[in-house]
């Protein structure tokens, strides 16, 4: 069993992180922004893990249970303003949420 | 093994957060995206974090996934067209590119300049004792990752232990933002016929 780098783990996490950014700006779908954010949160999961491994220090495993708790409060109130964007303009479409630019 | 099984699941969970990402259908993209949070919960369970891998299977895999799914087919539909200015995708991918090599970049950088040495190579690789602490971390220096840490890290115990003893305040303080939240979305999504009705004779 040989030891992996760190740097391998980081790379995973970089490159999920970047494939969320990436989606968050090419999307125009409001779900598909929020799943771009879940990977982006995802990633910086992953490295917090990495760093806690890294240092065997546990707090980076604290970190990431709060994390996921505000990941898991971020996505209830962006699928709540997904819900109500949809009963007002009746699409997810994030360019019709404009009415503070009339 | 270890290094083989990382090969797979980490190359597992990119090309699932790439298929996340482009399906124009938007159930198959969360199916995609639990894909991809199961796989990265394997990471997890490489890297010796096991009960962080349980969280991460109960709560995204389980709780976010399942309101995701609740949300598309309450809304569901095909994603809209990507945007009608013509280079505006090419650019963001390009610019996505950009933003994983400066990581890369960033990430590979402090071993060759290494400012504090001993902080950089101050994982210990011979097993702890205890739940293991900060103060321990300044054993014997190796380059990859150490393969030994103490038995009990990253399980159930250590971490309850950790979250209990070190960090209750902020633990706390996550339980108030979540029931927040909760409360937040309850007022923000309710329905309120009248007002509503009060709303569309102004309008």
């Amino acid at each position: 069993m040989t030891g992996l780098f760190p740097y391998e783990y980081l790379i995973i996490s970089a490159l999920l992180f970047a494939i969320g950014a990436t989606g968050v700006a090419m999307r125009r779908n409001v779900l598909m922004a929020l799943i771009g954010v879940e990977l982006m949160l995802n990633a910086a999961n992953l490295a917090l893990a990495v760093g806690a491994r890294l240092h065997n220090n546990l707090g980076g495993h604290v970190l990431i249970v709060l994390v996921m708790v505000a990941a898991a409060a971020e996505v209830a109130v962006g699928l709540a303003v997904a819900v109500r964007l949809f009963r007002e303009k009746h699409t997810l479409d994030m360019d019709s949420a404009d009415t503070l630019r009339n | 093994m270890t290094t083989l099984l990382f090969w797979i699941f980490g190359l597992a969970a990119i090309a699932t957060a790439i298929l996340a990402v482009t399906f124009r259908d938007i159930l198959r993209a969360v199916l995609s995206l639990l894909l991809c949070l199961l796989n990265v919960g394997i990471l997890f369970v490489l890297l010796d974090a096991t009960f962080v891998a349980t969280a991460q299977v109960l709560l995204y895999a389980g709780a976010i996934v399942a309101l995701f799914l609740m949300a598309t087919m309450l809304m569901g539909g095909t994603a809209p067209k990507p945007s009608k200015i013509p280079f505006v995708t090419l650019l963001v991918i390009i610019l996505g590119a950009l933003l994983f090599v400066e990581l890369a970049c960033a990430i590979t950088r402090p071993a060759q300049v290494a400012s504090s040495e001993e902080e950089l190579q101050a994982y210990p690789d011979e097993t702890a004792s205890e739940t293991s602490s900060a103060e321990e971390k300044k054993s014997a220096p190796a380059k990859p990752l150490a393969k030994e840490t103490a038995p009990q890290f990253g399980s159930l115990a250590s971490v309850g232990h950790e979250i209990v003893l070190k960090y209750a305040l902020p633990f706390e303080f996550s339980a108030i933002l979540i029931l927040e939240a909760v409360i937040g979305v309850v007022l923000f999504t309710r329905r309120t016929p009248r007002s509503k009705n009060k709303f569309e004779e102004k309008a």
